[in-house]
């Protein structure tokens, strides 16, 4: 009993301010209903917030504790609130399309699907990577409260010190709310993020099309074999469903230029550069991609971009300062200052075919990606050729090949002795972030392709709004 | 054989997949949409094909995960143990357990053993685990026993197992 209510109460205060930090952007209204479609965008963003917080804290030297958690909570929230309230017109930017029947019945099945996930991974093990580094460091967290020398400076050989802790920190919070360090609180917890990941794609991208057409790609993403690093207790998952949310919220800030999105995509971006250091590349090039496609149109001000890649270093700056100022912890990847001389690459070519070949072959079993890439693939070669889409045709894929550029790079100057066991090891957990990308990506492709020509124009401010003639016809 | 090597590498299948996944939305996109734009013919096939499979998938792959959960089920043990077995040094565990009974929580402890140093600091926390190097008021030695000295107090587990305390 104490389990659930601490998972109640942990929740509930993320999403409470993750639901004010949505108001105060003017993603939502103060509707009910549209708090709960909101609830999924809520939670993710709550936690990335309240966790950003957490990690200047343990930078700081102090203790992220569950009163702490709690109190930022309270005053990050009311300053949110009061910041939704000076809006002349608040919600200006909420929509407030309801959900489809069809969306009513997907997304009921997927909350049973989830249910029995929960469910069934409460007792679970700790599994080796999880044993290394996230519980390690979780429950270091958990009974220390701060970045205890022993484990996060003078940490054993093997326990990964240069990874960021936001999901150790999360990790933490979830013990200390439930009331003992038991590692299937955290997978429930993981889980639950997973599910809000999935709700997040049709409430960001109401209002065009059926509220179920979003939600596809997010129950492909969460049907996929990548939702094994739940059960591993790894941070992949959450990395993505951070990474995908943010990337997301930037293709609609690029499409429409409303600044609540583009505030909602760093702070999730940041969160993503967080929790894995894949994180920090990922969300890099997907911030870059998005100021790339922003300022395609020349009438554009570079301000926000500015703005945007301003708060993204601060959120990221924090635990990097700690890992210069701690640091250097041993790293399997070969300094930049090394890596880059072409001598080094051209020796080292052969680990970049097995690594494109580890990558491609993980990528090729569809039994468990379940066509996500492919499907994807295909939906953006269409959007570029349609003018209307080719913009942000060119930001997902683009930023999806650079993504799986940047994991064939790093076993490219990898320093592992062993680089074929090393690759086949690793992909199904690097390939995460970019097939969450692909999912969020297909989302966004689908329900603007396929969204009536009515619901386009409606949307779109006047000034990035495609002709008329050029949107395709409603479906049948 | 050059050429079917090159035609079954996974790069090669990737792309193919790919490239047949569009054509073949385009087509199947046509038959159901004739008049449409060819992006929104391959979207609205896309959305068929993604659909089928994430009812499916989602189906399939609650097996394949209740699967995962066998191998990884606790099976009553703590949780944080299970890294010993995975290691195949589940023999430890004995002295792990009789370690923590002995050292007071939030203790220092120094390893002076070959073991896997972060398997042993999860199973000790709130113990914090230190190299053998390391001044702590309790060493772990694996090996040989440590010679007598002042200050020290040796506690012998079993053959080659010893937790020494420093006393002063």
């Amino acid at each position: 009993m104490r389990t659930v209510l601490g998972l109640v109460a942990l929740n509930g205060v993320a999403l409470a301010t993750g639901e004010a930090l949505l108001y105060g952007l003017g993603l939502v209204g103060t509707r009910p209903g549209e708090l709960a479609r909101g609830a999924g965008a809520a939670l993710l963003a709550g936690f990335a917030v309240l966790l950003g917080l957490g990690i200047v804290v343990l930078v700081a030297g102090g203790a992220f504790t569950g009163a702490a958690f709690t109190g930022a909570a309270l005053i990050v929230g009311a300053g949110l609130v009061a910041l939704g309230r000076r809006r002349r017109a608040p919600a200006r930017e909420a929509v407030r399309a309801r959900p489809d029947r069809a969306g009513l019945v997907l997304g009921g099945g997927l909350a049973l699907w989830f249910a029995v996930q929960i469910w069934e991974s409460r007792a679970l093990a700790t599994a080796w990577d999880a044993a290394h580094n996230w519980t390690l460091k979780a429950e270091a967290l958990f009974y220390h409260g701060s970045l205890v020398g022993p484990v996060f400076v003078d940490g054993p050989n093997g326990a990964h010190l240069a990874y960021p802790v936001l999901q150790p920190l999360l990790g933490s919070l979830v013990f200390r709310f439930c009331g003992s360090p038991t590692q299937g609180t955290l997978l429930v917890e993981l889980w639950i993020l997973l599910a809000a990941f999935v709700a997040t794609l049709p409430f960001l991208l109401a209002g065009r099309a059926p509220s179920w057409l979003a939600l596809l790609p997010g129950a492909l993403a969460a049907a996929s074999a990548t939702s094994n690093g739940i059960l591993r207790g790894d941070a992949d998952v959450l990395m993505a469903c951070l990474l995908a949310a943010g990337a997301l919220a930037l293709a609609l800030w690029v499409e429409a230029s409303r600044p609540g999105h583009l505030a909602l995509g760093v702070i999730l971006l940041g969160a993503a550069a967080n929790t894995k250091n894949e994180g920090l590349v990922f969300s890099g090039l997907v911030l870059v991609a998005a100021v790339i496609a922003f300022g395609w149109r020349r009438e554009r001000s570079w301000r926000p971009a500015l703005v945007a890649l301003a708060g993204f270093v601060a959120l990221v700056g924090p635990w990097r300062l700690w890992l210069r100022l701690n640091g250097p912890f041993p790293s399997d990847v070969t300094p930049l200052s090394t890596a880059l001389h072409p001598s080094f690459l051209s020796d080292h070519l052969d680990q970049l075919r097995i690594g494109v070949h580890g990558l491609a072959y993980r990528l090729v079993d569809q039994s468990s990606y379940l066509w996500i890439l492919p499907s994807f693939c295909a939906l953006a070669l269409a959007g570029l050729v349609s003018p209307r889409t080719r913009r942000l045709a060119g930001f997902w894929l683009g930023t999806v090949l650079a993504a799986l550029a940047s994991v064939a790079w790093v076993y490219w100057i990898s320093s592992q002795p062993d680089i074929g066991g090393h690759v086949s090891r690793t992909v199904i957990r690097t390939i995460t972030g970019p097939l969450f990308l692909c999912a969020a990506g297909l989302a966004y492709g689908l329900t603007r392709l396929l969204a009536p020509a009515e619901a386009v124009t409606a949307l779109e401010p006047a000034t990035v709004a495609a002709p008329v003639e050029r949107v395709p016809a409603p479906v049948a | 054989m050059a050429v079917l090597a090159f035609m079954s590498s996974p790069v090669v299948v990737l792309a193919v997949e790919i490239l047949g996944v569009f054509a073949g939305a385009l087509v199947v996109g046509g038959l159901l949409r004739p008049a449409a734009a060819p992006a929104v013919r391959v979207a609205t096939s896309v959305a068929a094909l993604v659909g089928l499979i994430a009812i499916a998938g989602l189906w399939t792959s609650a097996t394949a995960l209740h699967g995962a959960r066998y191998g990884l089920r606790a099976n009553g043990a703590p949780a944080d143990e299970r890294c010993f077995t995975d290691g195949g040094y589940a023999a430890y565990l004995p002295f792990v357990r009789w370690i923590r009974a002995r050292v007071p929580e939030g203790d220092m402890i120094a390893l002076q053993a070959l073991v896997d140093r972060p398997c042993w600091a999860l199973s000790l926390l709130p113990r914090l685990v230190v190299d053998g190097d390391r001044p702590a008021p309790w060493l772990v030695v694996v090996g040989a026993r440590p010679p007598a000295a002042p200050h020290f107090t040796v506690s012998v587990f079993a053959h080659g197992l010893f937790l020494v305390h420093r006393t002063s």
